[in-house]
C-alpha cells in the first residue's frame, strides 16, 4: 500500500473552447513522483472529462483537467487550491483524501467561492455551501457497519476495538460511534479505543492487546479507522497472531479494493469493510464503467474503488448542474446542484441532497481471497447522508439546509443559524 | 498420579458412553436433502440452518459437501434450485446424488459464503473429521468444535477420545470435550470442575476466554475453581507478555543495530556520511519481495528457498546500487565530507515517494510471520540513527589507505559529536587522542 498523497483535480472549463486545448502540461510533472492510490482518483476524473469531451463538452466548451500535486503537506493543499482558482481559473475542484486536507483547502474556496467536489468517506459534523460530499458521512458507513456486526448475521458482536489513525476523521468516527454504542447498551468496559499514528509500522503490542481484550468470554470485533500504510503491518500482525475472521473479524472504513491491491488477502478472507461500492458488485453499469476504467488506465489489473465511485456520481451532478445554470459560475451552479441526480454504479439513482450530501447505498463486504470483496448485506434503498449526527451532543439539534435556510448549521432548538 | 487415575476414569466413563449409544449416525436422506435446499436458497440464514442438517445427517459425502461450500466450491443452479460441488480432480458432481454430471448446467454461482457460515461451516467438518485418519485433520477438528462448543458434538467426541492413541491430538480433543461440557448448561458439577481442570492445564488465551463466558450468578465449587483458574491463566499469559515484549524488543533492535552497523561501517571505511543508508537497507528488502514474487508466480516449488535466493541477490543489488553511487557521485567529494553527506542526502530524498509497503514472507507454506517494511526502515534510519549514531565510527578502524584518500570530516558536527570524531580522526597522528579517550578508540 502506498502512502496516500492527495490529489486536487480541477477543471478549467470557462473561457476556453475549440479542441486545442494542452492538458498535457500540468499533469506531466506528477507522474514521476506520484503514487498509485493518489493517481487513480486523478485518472478517474481524466478519464470522466475526456469522455465529456468525447460527447462535445459542457454547453459546448472542452473541459480542461488541471492537476496539482500537493504532497500530503497539509498546508501546500490551502496553496494550490489557491492556484487552481485563481491562476487556472477552474470551474470546479474534485479531489483532497483526508479531512485534514479538506480543512485546509476549505478557506480558501470560501474566500475564492468556488466548488470543491470531496469524494472520501468522512466525518461528517461539517457542510460548507462550497462543498459537495460525495463521500459517506457517518450515517452511511459507520453506523450501519456497527449495525451489520450486532446483528446475527455479523456475529453478535458485543465487545468493540475501535482503532484509528490519530487525526481528525478516526477520532470524530469513533467520539460518534462510542456515543452510539454506549445508546445501545455496551458497557463502557466493553469498549477499547486505541490511536495511532499515520504509517504506523510496530502493531505487535496492539494487536496483543486486542487479542488480550478479544478473550473477555464475548465476541469481539475491531472497528478500524487506520488509514494508509499502516494497514499492511497491521493486517500482517493480525495475520501473524493467528486471529481470523471467523474469531475477531476487522470492519475497516478505509481499506477498499486499491489498498488490499499490495497485501496477500489470503489470510485476510472474511474481514469487512463497510463502503458504498464494491468492485464486485454485478450491475450492468459498474460493468461497464470497469471496462471503461481498464482500457483508459490500458491496464487489466487495475482496479476500482469507493472514492472513484463518487467521483463519477459527484462530476455527472456537476454536469447536469451546470447544464442547468447554463453557466460555470460557481453561484448559479452551487444553486442548481441540489436536487441534481445521477445514476451511481450500484444499480441506483443517487441524489443532491439540499445539505451538499448524496444518497448512497450502504454495502458491507467481506474480503475474499482475490482481493475483492462479497457484498454480504446491504442497505434496502439509498441512506440520506446526514451532516450533523444524531449521537452526539450539540450537534443532533443542528441540520444542514442550503436551499431553504441558507445554513450549514442550522439549530432545530434556538431556530437560529450557528452551532452555539 | 492422582491425575492420571483422573484420567483414566474419565475414559473409562467414555467407553461406557460409547457403547451407551449405538443409534447415532443413522443416515437419514431426508435431512441431507432439506440442508441442500436450504443451501440452495443462498441465504446466509438458510446456508447455516443447511449446514447442520447435513452435518446431522450422517450422509457419507457430507464433510465433502461442506468443504466444498468453505472452500467456495459449491454452486448454486438457482433456476433450479440444485447444488453441484466441485471435487478435488476439478470433475462438478452433483451435490445429491454425488455423482458426476458431465455437463453442468451454465448458469451456476458460488455459494456465498459470510463469517457466520464459515464458522458454522468449520464447526461442522470439526464434527465429522474427529474421526479423520490424518491426526493433523484430528487436532484442527478438535480445535473447531473447542471454538464452536457445539453441545451435540460431545457424543463424538467422547468417542473419539477414546479411540484416540496419539497424546497431543488426545490432548486437543480433551480440551475440545472440556470446551463443551464448560459451556453446557446442564452438564453435572463434577464434569464442570473436570473441564476447568483440564483448560487450566492448557493455559490458552482460548481456554481463558471460554471460563470466561461462565455467568456471573453461576454459585458453588465451579465458580470458585473458575476464578481460581482465571487467575492462573492470567499470570501464566501475562508472563508470557513480558518475555514476548522482550522478544519483539531484541527482534527489532537488531534490525536498527544491523543498520546501524551498516552505517558505521561505510563512514569507518569510506568516510562519509551516508544519508541514503536507509534506502540501501530498503533495496534490500525489495529485491527480496521481488525475487518472492517472482518465484511465486514463475516456479512455486522453489518458495522454500527464495530466501536463500534472496539474501545473495539483495547484496548484490545494494552493493551495485552503492558502486553506482560511489562512482557517479562521491569519488569526486572524497574530502568534501560536507557535500558527501548532501548528496547522499540527494540521493535519498530523490528515491522519496516511490516506494510501496510489501510482504516478504519467510516461508511458502507456512504461515507469514516476518513483514518487512521498507518505509520504516528507511525512515527509521534517517531520522533515528544517523545523528546518534555519527559516533560510532570511533570504534570502526579505518583501513590506511581510506586515510589516504578522505580527508579526516573537521568541523563538519558541531556539538558533542564534533570532538569525539575529530580527536578520532587526527588519532593517528596526535598520540595522546588515545589516552584522552579513556579507551574509547581500538587500539590497533
Amino acid at each position: 500500500m502506498l502512502k496516500r498523497r492527495n490529489v486536487l483535480a480541477g477543471i478549467a472549463a470557462a473561457a476556453l473552447t475549440g479542441g486545442a486545448l494542452l492538458s498535457g502540461g500540468s499533469v506531466a510533472f506528477l507522474s514521476g513522483t506520484m503514487a498509485i492510490s493518489e493517481t487513480t482518483l486523478k485518472d478517474v476524473m481524466l478519464m470522466l472529462i475526456e469522455e465529456q469531451n468525447k460527447k462535445g463538452g459542457v454547453l459546448g466548451k472542452k473541459l480542461e483537467a488541471v492537476v496539482v500535486d500537493p504532497a500530503s503537506n497539509w498546508p501546500l493543499f490551502a496553496e494550490k487550491a489557491r492556484e487552481l482558482i485563481t491562476q487556472h481559473k477552474v470551474a470546479a475542484t474534485f479531489g483532497c483524501w483526508t479531512s485534514v486536507s479538506r480543512k485546509s483547502v476549505l478557506p480558501v474556496f470560501k474566500e475564492l467561492n468556488n466548488i470543491l467536489f470531496y469524494p472520501v468517506q468522512y466525518e461528517g459534523e461539517e457542510s460548507e455551501r462550497n462543498v459537495f460530499y460525495t463521500g459517506a458521512a457517518p450515517n452511511q458507513q459507520a453506523i450501519p457497519a456497527v449495525d451489520y456486526l450486532m446483528s446475527k448475521d455479523g456475529g453478535e458482536v458485543k465487545r468493540w476495538v475501535l482503532a484509528g489513525t490519530d487525526y481528525v476523521y478516526p477520532r470524530t468516527t469513533n467520539k460518534i460511534l462510542e456515543a452510539y454504542l454506549l445508546a445501545k447498551g455496551v458497557a463502557k468496559e466493553d469498549i477499547m479505543i486505541n490511536y495511532t499514528p499515520f504509517g504506523h509500522s510496530d502493531w505487535q503490542t496492539i494487536v496483543s492487546d486486542i487479542v488480550k481484550f478479544g478473550s473477555g468470554g464475548k465476541k469481539t470485533a475491531v472497528v478500524s479507522t487506520i488509514n494508509g500504510d499502516a494497514n499492511v503491518p497491521f493486517y500482517k500482525e493480525l495475520a501473524n497472531k493467528g486471529v481470523k475472521a471467523t474469531d475477531i473479524p476487522v470492519i475497516a472504513f478505509s481499506v477498499g479494493e486499491e489498498e488490499l491491491a499490495g497485501l496477500d488477502t489470503k489470510d485476510l478472507v472474511g474481514h469487512l469493510a463497510a463502503w458504498n461500492y464494491f468492485q464486485s458488485v454485478k450491475d450492468p453499469a459498474n460493468a461497464e464503467f470497469i471496462a471503461k476504467w481498464k482500457a483508459f488506465t490500458k491496464n487489466p489489473k487495475r482496479v476500482t474503488n469507493d472514492p472513484m465511485e463518487a467521483h463519477v456520481v459527484g462530476f455527472a451532478m456537476w454536469v447536469k448542474a451546470v447544464e442547468k445554470a447554463k453557466s460555470f459560475d460557481p453561484d448559479k451552479v452551487i444553486e442548481a446542484l441540489p436536487g441534481t441526480e445521477a445514476p451511481n454504479l450500484t444499480g441506483g439513482i443517487s441524489k443532491m441532497l439540499p445539505n451538499h450530501h448524496i444518497t448512497k447505498p450502504v454495502l458491507i463486504g467481506e474480503i475474499r481471497a482475490d482481493g475483492q470483496f462479497d457484498v454480504v448485506w446491504q442497505t434496502k434503498g439509498l441512506v440520506p447522508g446526514d451532516a450533523w449526527t444524531d449521537f452526539l451532543d450539540g450537534s443532533k439539534d443542528l441540520e444542514a439546509d442550503w436551499v431553504g435556510k441558507k445554513c450549514g448549521n442550522f439549530n432545530s432548538k434556538t431556530g437560529k443559524c450557528g452551532s452555539s | 498420579m492422582h491425575r492420571f487415575t483422573r484420567v483414566a476414569l474419565l475414559i473409562a466413563t467414555l467407553i461406557g458412553g460409547w457403547f451407551a449409544q449405538p443409534e447415532r449416525a443413522m443416515a437419514t436422506p431426508e435431512e441431507f436433502a432439506a440442508g441442500l435446499a436450504l443451501i440452495a436458497k443462498d441465504s446466509f440464514n438458510d446456508t447455516s440452518a443447511g449446514i447442520d442438517l447435513i452435518a446431522r445427517s450422517g450422509s457419507p459425502h457430507a464433510a465433502a459437501i461442506i468443504e466444498a461450500l468453505s472452500d467456495r466450491r459449491l454452486l448454486v443452479d438457482a433456476a433450479n434450485q440444485k447444488i453441484f460441488y466441485r471435487d478435488a480432480t476439478g470433475a462438478t458432481r452433483d451435490a445429491l446424488t454425488n455423482e458426476i454430471v458431465a455437463t453442468p448446467p451454465a448458469d451456476v454461482s458460488t455459494v456465498r459464503l459470510n463469517n457466520r457460515v464459515r464458522t458454522a461451516a468449520s464447526a461442522a467438518i470439526g464434527a465429522l473429521s474427529l474421526m479423520n485418519p490424518d491426526p493433523a485433520r484430528r487436532i484442527q477438528a478438535a480445535q473447531a468444535v473447542m471454538k464452536s462448543r457445539d453441545a451435540e458434538a460431545l457424543p463424538v467426541l467422547e468417542t473419539a477420545i477414546a479411540a484416540e492413541k496419539d497424546p497431543l491430538v488426545r490432548t486437543q480433543l480433551q480440551l475440545a470435550w472440556a470446551a463443551v461440557t464448560f459451556v453446557k448448561k446442564d452438564s453435572t458439577e463434577a464434569k464442570r470442575l473436570e473441564a476447568i481442570a483440564l483448560l487450566d492445564a492448557s493455559g490458552s488465551r482460548d481456554a481463558l476466554s471460554i471460563l470466561r463466558t461462565l455467568p456471573a450468578d453461576t454459585a458453588g465449587p465451579a465458580r470458585a475453581a473458575a476464578n481460581t483458574a482465571i487467575k492462573s491463566i492470567e499470570d501464566r499469559l501475562a508472563l508470557w507478555g513480558y518475555l514476548q515484549n522482550v522478544w519483539y524488543g531484541v527482534s527489532l533492535g537488531s534490525v536498527l543495530l544491523l543498520a546501524a552497523i551498516g552505517l558505521a561501517i561505510t563512514f569507518g571505511v569510506m568516510g562519509v556520511i551516508n544519508m541514503a543508508h536507509g534506502e540501501m537497507v530498503m533495496l534490500g528488502a525489495y529485491t527480496t519481495f521481488v525475487v518472492q514474487d517472482l518465484i511465486r508466480t514463475k516456479a512455486p516449488w522453489m518458495f522454500e528457498f527464495s530466501l536463500a535466493i534472496a539474501i545473495p541477490l539483495a547484496f548484490l543489488v545494494a552493493g551495485g546500487v552503492g558502486v553506482l553511487i560511489e562512482r557517479g557521485v562521491i569519488r569526486y567529494l572524497y574530502g568534501r565530507p560536507l557535500e558527501t553527506l548532501l548528496a547522499t542526502w540527494g540521493v535519498s530524498e530523490q528515491s522519496r515517494g516511490r516506494h510501496a509497503s510489501v510482504h516478504v514472507r519467510r516461508h511458502g507454506t507456512r504461515r507469514p510471520r516476518h513483514h518487512l517494511e521498507p518505509t520504516l526502515y528507511r525512515h527509521l534510519c534517517r531520522r533515528h540513527l544517523h545523528w546518534p549514531f555519527a559516533r560510532a565510527p570511533l570504534h570502526a578502524t579505518r583501513p590506511a589507505h581510506a586515510r589516504g584518500d578522505a580527508e579526516p570530516p573537521h568541523g563538519i558536527l558541531d556539538g558533542h559529536s564534533h570532538r569525539p570524531r575529530r580527536c578520532a580522526d587526527i588519532r593517528p597522528r596526535l598520540g595522546h587522542c588515545r589516552t584522552s579517550r579513556r579507551g574509547a578508540v581500538s587500539d590497533r
